[in-house]
């Protein structure tokens, strides 16, 4: 997946979560600031994001996921980190 | 709705929820309300969010009170809880609300000090829950350490966790055998079948407090709104199953007797016996069992002298062979058996089949078989949809209740006016309060009666006990016995009392004792003791449902005036008894 895919990933499950389909996020945005999220939401974002791209975040990381940028950057380094076959 | 049926999408209920929820609302159905309290001693809130989908997918309205504490919470007198006035409060607890576990150094006194107290502490929170409101209680009992420090000895040795906790279990078990509004989640056997791996993570403990994984909640929810829905009597009670490669391998009309497999030693065979044994269990507990199968009647009835197979057709509660569509076929059976399609649950392992009757009659349970015979058992009980709250005689007997039926209604067509065969019956009726014995079977005859029900009101165990025990209510049962045989207990008659008036607030009969002029006799009965009572007015209520129809007219034939939506009858005139055929004791 493509950077770009990953963020785009990351923003519909956003979208799916709040059940707001036509929700324009920008990826300098938490999640925690949007109308109607919640520690709840935050929770399952998560684990929806260790489903999705087959990683695990760490117990620091799951203490401030950042924005959505910051979020599709995570992934991707761990998903880069998992092809060179490093854990 | 199928995303909430076994096989469960965790992942996607997860995701979904919200839309899940719009849909389930959207959907056009009268929802009793129930009121949940979920106390838990980790994070509840996805619990809540979840349970609410599956309670929602269960036909109920449910209205939630929400506590991390749930010590405090129960033993709080100012009792915000009891002032929400839970229909059932739910104990989430867990391994991590345990005072502590055991730890190799203590001795074996120490460890046997620390089950009792763990013990003494939740007996205290079920008896103050029990003496403040009348409610169902569910419980969680324990799932097994995720580690295990003394390895493989944890199993045995005093100072196991493992041991521990399997102890506990067991004492929670004796616990809720004898309290009867205790109810267990047995989440010992769920994260088991999960496994313990995807039941447990420690990162979703340690940064949010959940003491199960998010993926394990709504395995979980599933697991508790079966238990809740059976407590209000809201299970099936019918599964109808197909008989070529479902009941048996192979199709009968073209394999033939000896071409169809269900024999010992033949892998296919073993796979279709072990699904037969497993509904004659179910049967045993009073499900009933009946066949829908596209053949020629002749030839699917032949199919049950095969030697080896385990289900015979006296354990079949209405049997339907023909060409027919299936949906057909259901409303049938469902009409043979006194029940509403919403009863049934059906088991085919053909697609198209499944796909037509869940397109027909989307009210049916329509179980998803996959297409290996391997795995239709497990598919079959894992559903849920038989979940019992309470395992009753008369259950048990219900099987030998439908035999005698069919002996009944051949001595029927002998007899050529029913009067006659009424006589011939020669009935007896016991008609008196309930008894502590009688209760689980007259809580479940109130919770399962619809079509002989005035009111259609339904009571929880717990407010039906303190009716019991009320000295202004009547809770009359009667039980009625013939020359085929006992009934068993098959009506339930509640009355208030208010000065000279007595209120009939619940009327039901099972239909099993229909035009047998039973309800005559209870009405008599009824009378009786309203007068005995100092009652000068006795007034019943009619509340139409869609199943009731059968009793609109039934105060109007008693002889009771109508009164704008009330009925009303004159205790002062003289009673002439209605009923000529049974004989009462009282």
């Amino acid at each position: 997946m493509t950077p770009d895919g990953t963020l785009e990933t990351i923003r519909n499950l956003v979208c799916d979560l709040l059940e707001e389909p036509g929700l324009r996020v920008e990826s300098a945005t938490k999640p925690s600031e949007l109308r109607g999220w919640s520690s709840l939401l935050q929770v399952t974002l998560a684990v929806a994001l260790q489903n999705t791209f087959q990683i695990r975040f760490t117990l620091h990381e799951l203490d401030d996921l950042g924005t959505l940028q910051e979020l599709a950057s995570l992934i991707e380094q761990k998903l880069h980190r998992t092809r060179q076959g490093r854990p | 709705m199928r995303a909430l049926e076994y096989p469960l999408d965790a992942a996607h209920i997860l995701q979904h929820q919200r839309r899940i929820r719009r849909e389930l609302l959207e959907e056009q159905r009268a929802r009793p309300p129930l009121r949940v309290a979920i106390l838990g001693g980790s994070t509840i809130g996805e619990v809540v969010r979840i349970l609410e989908l599956f309670l929602l997918e269960r036909g109920l309205a449910p209205v939630f009170y929400e506590s991390l504490t749930f010590e405090e919470e129960v033993l709080d007198s100012n009792g915000a809880l009891f002032a929400f006035r839970p229909d059932v409060v739910y104990l989430h607890t867990s391994l991590v609300n345990l005072r502590r576990l055991p730890e190799p150094q203590d001795s074996e006194e120490m460890v046997a000090e620390l089950l009792a107290s763990e013990m003494q502490r939740f007996e205290q929170l079920w008896d103050r829950i029990e003496s403040q409101a009348r409610c169902a209680i569910v419980q969680n009992n324990f799932e097994a350490p995720p580690t295990r420090p003394l390895g493989n000895l944890d199993a045995y040795v005093p100072q196991g966790r493992v041991r521990f906790v399997n102890e506990l279990n067991r004492r929670f078990a004796d616990a809720a055998a004898r309290r009867t509004r205790l109810f267990l989640n047995d989440i010992h056997y769920l994260s088991g079948q999960l496994g313990l791996e995807r039941w447990w993570s420690p990162a979703l403990f340690y940064a949010y407090g959940y003491a199960l994984d998010l993926q394990a909640i709504p395995h979980l929810c599933h697991n508790l709104a079966a238990v809740i829905a059976a407590l209000l009597g809201r299970s099936r009670k019918s599964l109808v199953v197909d008989l070529d490669n479902t009941l048996w391998g192979g199709v009968i009309g073209e394999d033939g007797l000896a071409g169809i497999r269900m024999s010992p030693g033949d892998p296919v065979g073993e796979a279709h016996r072990a699904l037969q044994a497993y509904l004659c269990q179910l049967r045993q507990r009073g499900v009933l069992l009946a066949v829908c199968s596209k053949n020629d009647p002749a030839v699917a009835h032949e199919g049950f002298s095969h030697p080896d197979i385990t289900l015979a057709l006296e354990h079949l509660s209405s049997f339907k062979a023909g060409w027919e569509p299936k949906p057909a076929s259901l409303v049938e059976i469902a009409h043979d058996l006194h029940l509403g399609t919403e009863s049934l649950v059906f088991l085919d392992d053909n697609p198209a089949e499944r796909a037509l009757v869940e397109r027909t009659l989307p009210e049916v349970a329509v179980v998803p078989l996959p297409e290996s015979v391997d795995g239709f058992l497990t598919m079959l009980d894992r559903s849920g949809h038989f979940e019992p709250a309470v395992l009753v005689k008369d259950d048990l007997e219900r099987a030998g209740y439908v035999r005698a039926d069919a002996q009944r209604e051949q001595a029927a067509r002998d007899f050529v006016d029913l009067a006659g065969y009424l006589r011939h019956l020669e009935m007896k009726a016991e008609i008196r309060p309930i008894s502590q014995l009688d209760k689980p079977r007259a809580w479940q005859l109130i919770q399962k009666t619809n079509q002989f029900n005035l009111t259609g009101r339904r009571y929880l165990l717990g407010e039906l006990e303190a009716l019991m025990s009320s000295a202004d209510h009547l809770v009359l049962g009667g039980r009625l016995s013939d020359r085929f045989g006992c009934n068993g207990l098959t009506s339930v008659v509640i009355a208030a009392f208010d000065g000279v008036t007595a209120r009939i607030d619940l009327w039901i009969m099972s239909c099993r004792v229909l035009q047998r002029q039973f309800e005559l006799a209870m009405f008599d009965c009824v009378v009786q003791w309203c007068r005995e009572r100092g009652a000068a007015r006795l007034i019943g209520h009619y509340v139409p449902s869609p199943r009731n129809q059968l009793v609109a007219g039934l105060y109007d034939s008693l002889g009771f005036a109508q009164e704008g939506d009330l009925w009303s009858l004159d205790l002062s005139l003289r009673h002439t008894p209605r009923n000529e055929v049974i004989q009462v004791a009282s």
